[in-house]
């Protein structure tokens, strides 16, 4: 069990001092938890400190009650931790990369070997293994990293959007790994790619201008935009009438015409009818003033 | 109108661009395909930062190594991880690279006024870029692509490490200016594209493997998306018996949105095709 007690971190930014994080508290048990927030709304702030990357102007990170900068807790053996844009890689195989992290983390040759083995598979890597990490190209590196927080069974991995890189198949592939790994362990997952966290988070934190502010299991967030969303079919001529006065979260084109998903508190026009809320929609509605 | 004929590049014996040839008009175009495809590859050389092995790109039926600096004038280019100079301000850095594209200054003044607002970084304009977030940065690299208003605009990953509210206004900002213009994109996500987009090519192994409209490419795969709910213990068998490209919790179970032939189960529905499914059917064998 990870909690963390009123941590704070401000930066000088734009000549100013701002806060990145206001005091945040949130206990994480075994499971999937997805941070969303737009940009600098202090996801990798808290991330860092979560991973005891930076440290925080104040409050505590503990593990089981042990406080994370104590030696005694062992916290850097018992976490993965993928930085964004995460890279510095030794210019080694794939293999020894991962094993390497794994060793690093306490485990054994043998265990470090059939760890990485395994996951090499998962992430189809397994036929390259023995190619130098410097040779592969930016979306195949994504998949490594990924792995290697992995590596050595860590309570804790904490991930810092993981899928950026990656095309929709490998996103699909790495949504299942996660998913996966996150039965027995705590994983932390920032995005933007809504979607990652939507089917297999525990829970979902929404934060904005450094503050937490919602959370809840994805089926709960969604609920609270019931009612809210809209679909309707329009001729290609009318869609900028709706591009001006409505927020439009999203629109395709089909046999009919283009369908246009809509968010509005009353119903956008006679013929528009309410569908099921995503979590996308969720998230476009909370995190304010829109387009 | 911009023609490729014959493209191809190999690195070492890695064939990256194999014969590519396609006609480009007004209006946007999607490059899709996983990563090591071609599509960096591609634009690199219509950008003529990379000189391809063999084949033609023309302008208007010109070849643009006989037009020299006047194609480049025409151009447009947003580089996947374009370098800024941190110390510059927003401000200096465009007016800079109004100088670099030759650009008269009051004209370019005026529009780094107007795409300064369009990419909403007026106000912080005179900031230096070091102290940007990786949105404005890429926010700013878009207007520097705009300058001198191009005929040929190329944007690789335009909207990689923006949020989903400043991804829907780049793409409405993006669709706005395309209009008498041909706009390049390449992209990993589809959903960025599926309406803008005239046409959409996918690239496998450096080979067109399939291009059309959004729709007539979605139309290929009617009546083979499903969705279904299933209980939230079933996910994982599903998972395994079939490609599973979404998964959401719904009231009644979990939601699970399917590729198959057939049927996947009892109470199956179909669903009309999105553009990121038919990429998922093309380029999904991993799932």
């Amino acid at each position: 069990m990870l909690t963390v007690k009123k941590i704070t971190k401000s930066y000088r930014r734009f000549r100013r001092i701002t806060p990145a994080l206001e005091p945040f508290s949130y206990a994480f048990d075994h499971g999937l938890y997805g941070i969303l927030g737009p940009n600098g709304a202090g996801k990798s702030t808290l991330l860092s400190i979560l991973a005891r990357n930076l440290r925080p102007d104040g409050g505590q990170v503990l593990l089981d009650g042990e406080d994370v900068r104590s030696r005694k807790t062992g916290y850097p053996a018992r976490l993965g931790y993928l930085p964004q844009n995460g890279g510095g890689y030794p210019d080694v195989s794939a293999e020894d990369f991962l094993r390497y992290v794994a060793v690093s983390k306490g485990a054994s040759r043998t265990e470090a070997e059939a760890q990485s083995h395994a996951i090499l598979r998962d992430i189809d890597l397994y036929d390259c293994r023995h190619d130098r990490v410097a040779s592969f190209s930016g979306g195949t590196v994504s998949r490594l990293l990924l792995a290697q927080a992995f590596m050595g069974n860590p309570e804790v991995v904490i991930l810092d959007e993981p899928t950026a890189s990656m095309d929709p198949a490998w996103r699909a592939c790495a949504r299942k790994l996660m998913a996966r790994e996150a039965q027995n362990r705590t994983v932390l997952l920032a995005t933007h790619i809504v979607s990652d966290v939507e089917s297999a988070a525990r829970e979902v934190l929404l934060l904005r201008r450094g503050r937490l502010v919602d959370s809840g299991t994805p089926f709960e967030l969604t609920e609270k935009v019931r009612g809210r969303v809209w679909g309707i079919t329009v001729y290609p001529e009318e869609v900028p009438t709706f591009t001006a006065r409505f927020r439009i979260a999203a629109m395709a084109n089909t046999k009919e015409g283009v369908t246009l998903r809509i968010l509005s508190n009353r119903r956008p026009a006679p013929e528009a009818v309410a569908v099921d809320p995503n979590l996308e929609d969720y998230y476009l509605c909370f995190t304010g003033e829109l387009l | 109108m911009l023609t490729i004929r014959d493209l191809s590049k190999s690195y070492g014996s890695n064939l990256a661009l194999n014969q590519f040839t396609y006609s480009f008009d007004h209006g946007i175009y999607a490059l899709l395909g996983p990563n090591g495809s071609g599509k960096s590859t591609l634009m690199n050389i219509v950008t003529q930062n990379l000189k391809s092995d063999n084949g033609d790109i023309l302008l208007d039926g010109t070849p643009i190594g006989k037009l020299g600096a006047s194609y480049r004038e025409k151009l447009g280019f947003m580089p996947q991880y374009p370098g800024m100079y941190p110390s510059f301000s927003a401000l200096d850095f465009l007016r800079y690279m109004a100088v670099l594209k030759g650009l008269n200054k009051k004209k370019a003044d005026e529009q780094i006024d107007e795409l300064l607002h369009a990419v909403e970084l007026h106000d912080v304009r005179t900031h230096r870029i070091g102290s940007f977030s990786g949105g404005m940065k890429q926010r700013l690299a878009l207007a520097q692509s705009l300058l001198g208003d191009p005929e040929i605009v190329i944007l690789d990953e335009p909207t990689a490490g923006l949020d989903p509210k400043q991804r829907i206004a780049i793409r409405n900002y993006i669709a706005s200016v395309a209009l008498n213009k041909t706009v390049i994109i390449a992209t990993h996500v589809v959903s960025d594209v599926e309406f803008i987009a005239r046409e959409a090519i996918m690239l496998k192994k450096g080979v067109i493997s399939d291009s059309g409209s959004p729709y007539e490419l979605t139309q290929k795969i009617e009546g083979q998306v499903w969705q279904t709910v299933v209980a939230a213990e079933e996910v994982q068998a599903m998972q395994e018996k079939f490609r599973v490209v979404n998964i959401q919790n719904g009231e009644q179970g979990v939601i699970l949105r399917i590729l198959s032939d057939v049927k996947p189960t009892e109470d199956s529905v179909t669903v009309v095709p999105s553009l990121e499914d038919y990429y998922l059917h093309v380029f999904g064998d991993i799932l």
